[in-house]
């Protein structure tokens, strides 16, 4: 794809999902459209573009989405946001309240609680001054997440003393998560789509809400920032996206601030 | 009078004041005479390896952009321009000073070489996204915007100790430490240092108010060098926590750049950060884990 190809479609991909596309990703994009311009009968990148732009185009955005999400966490993805939660946010949030509610909205197998809690165990030891709800709308996954076994993909970020401390070695490449960290997360079945969301979830002063957007349309997507921001953060909470995520083009009171090499939302006070 | 405003008053007169380079000094004034060819300041550079290889270093950089590898001075002088060689060159010969000195304990070397450079680095990213064209003197400006700092670790190490100390237990900035204890700043004092040195006025100016540019002269340039700053985070020294989280949009710098380059109606902060953090994580592995 030639570099002006791939600028018009991250520009496209960013204002249709709010997903912005690093160019260190360019070949999986590549890759991955590869397969639907053969499909289309589409012989070049740029055509593939034309087409998206098409009013035919937006039947297209739903294979196009497919080919960007991945799928995947492990623990400590993305440290720059666990860092920024842990060293700034937390502290800031303790100044008020002697222990804060914590969200991890889309968790899958339960690698982004877990790794919440040891973030914290870090700094405070295994009296965290905070309680982490952990949802997912897929029971398969949160089954996963509560048994809480994972092999070495998902710890690939880990100091060997980090697994030490916060797994039990099973052999085979496999790590169960210890369980005076288990015991922290409350894992729940919850559909971010679902109108008592804000019931169901309580109020927050942080929500991890990463890499889970961008299979929601955009009135989707609006419906659920709002509720965030209307019936669930607390006055100076925040809210925490995938690292390359925004929310910056739908209609938001949402402050953006800016961490080391991280950004996150921040309710005004 | 207190030990820092001493120092500032009596800096011209100080005996061992770090010097700037000859050669630097042949090289600018080569770049500023219509007449000189590349060839002529190819001669200059070439007695210093050191610079040639710098100079090639940042030719080949994504920075500037260039397809293919250059090798030849000669090439990347005219491909580069005299004014970014002068530029360079002043960034080489900041480095390479701050390098030698005896630095005191307090002050780590490594972080402040690599935020004085990433402050640089990001001043150049900074204008490419948004296409200003400073020709480069964002990028000096910004890796020598901190030299004050060096002049207190050498002349007034005490001071320094109580700047930080200071900093670290009410949580101020830096800056605001220094004003609080001895009402003059680094900001001053490297400016004054870069007066001494006379070099240009630009670039002086950006030093002098890279923490207040809306009273520098070139507002753009000196916010630029600001936004770069606290983006860069000043790590390992004058920290106090300052720096680890602010709002872009309510900053005075970046409300400068906005309204200068008119930027307002349909700008996406967030898509700016994300390139620009993707160039800072290039810029990164280009600089600092590939050497
Ligand atoms: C890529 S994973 C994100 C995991 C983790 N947050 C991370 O960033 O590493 C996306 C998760 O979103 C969940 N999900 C999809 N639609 C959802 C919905 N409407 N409500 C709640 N979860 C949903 C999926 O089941 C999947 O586990």
């Amino acid at each position: 794809m030639d570099p002006k190809t791939f600028e018009e479609l991250r520009e496209f991909i960013y204002k249709k999902s709010g997903i912005f596309f690093e160019k260190s990703k360019e070949y999986l994009l590549t890759n991955r459209l590869r397969k639907r311009l053969k499909e289309l009968n589409l012989s070049s990148f740029e055509e593939y573009l034309r087409y998206l732009k098409s009013p035919k185009g937006t039947q297209e955005l739903g294979p196009l989405f497919d080919a960007i999400t991945i799928n995947e966490t492990y623990f400590f993805r993305h440290i720059r946001q666990i860092e920024a939660f842990r060293d700034v946010m937390v502290p800031e949030l303790l100044k008020k309240k002697r222990s804060i509610n914590v969200w991890s909205a889309a968790c899958s197998t339960g690698e982004e609680p877990y790794t919440l809690v040891i973030a914290l165990m870090e700094k405070y030891g295994q009296n965290i001054p905070a309680r982490i709800l952990a949802s997912d709308i897929s029971n398969e996954v949160l089954e996963k997440a509560k048994e809480g076994i994972y092999g070495e993909y998902s710890v690939k970020e880990l100091s060997p003393d980090m697994k030490r401390k916060y797994f039990d070695s099973m052999g085979l490449g496999k790590y169960k998560i210890k369980d005076f960290v288990k015991r922290k997360v409350v894992f729940k079945n919850i559909n971010l789509l679902d109108p008592a969301l804000a019931r169901k979830v309580g109020k927050m002063d942080v929500i991890f809400c990463r890499n889970v957007l961008i299979y929601f349309d955009n009135n989707a997507r609006q419906k659920v920032i709002e509720t965030f921001y209307n019936d669930i953060l607390n006055p100076g909470g925040y809210l925490v996206l995938g690292a390359t995520e925004s929310i910056s083009r739908l209609n938001t009171k949402f402050k953006l601030c800016h961490f080391k090499m991280a950004i996150a939302y921040q309710k005004p006070e | 009078m207190n030990k820092v405003k001493e120092l500032y008053d009596n800096l011209a007169n100080i005996d061992d004041l770090p010097a700037f380079p000859a050669i630097a000094f042949e090289i600018i004034r080569l770049t500023r005479d219509p007449n000189t060819t590349s060839r002529n300041l190819e001669e200059v550079i070439k007695r210093d390896p050191n610079l040639v290889t710098q100079i090639l270093k940042f030719a080949n950089s994504s920075l500037y952009g260039l397809s293919r590898e250059v090798t030849s001075l000669n090439h990347a002088i005219n491909l580069l321009g005299f004014v970014q060689v002068e530029n360079i060159v002043m960034i080489s010969v900041i480095l390479s000073s701050v390098k030698k000195l005896p630095l005191h304990k307090n002050f780590n070397r490594d972080k402040f070489l690599e935020h004085s450079f990433g402050c640089g680095v990001t001043a150049k990213i900074i204008s490419n996204i948004l296409n200003f064209n400073f020709s480069s003197a964002e990028f000096s400006s910004g890796v020598i915007h901190d030299i004050g700092k060096v002049l207190l670790d050498l002349y007034a190490p005490d001071c320094l100790d109580e700047i930080l100390d200071n900093a670290y237990k009410k949580g101020l900035s830096f800056i605001d430490s220094e004003m609080e204890l001895y009402g003059i700043n680094h900001c001053q004092l490297g400016a004054k240092l870069l007066s001494i040195w006379g070099l240009p006025e630009e670039v002086i100016d950006v030093v002098e108010n890279h923490h207040s540019p809306e009273k520098a002269n070139n507002k753009l340039l000196a916010s630029v060098v600001h936004v770069a700053d606290l983006l860069t985070y000043s790590e390992g020294i004058g920290f106090g926590g300052n720096y680890a989280k602010f709002t872009l949009e309510e900053d005075i710098g970046w409300q400068i750049i906005i309204e200068e380059a008119k930027l307002k109606e349909e700008f996406d902060l967030a898509y700016f950060t994300f390139k620009l953090y993707e160039d800072i994580e290039n810029a990164k592995q280009l600089y600092f884990e590939g050497s």
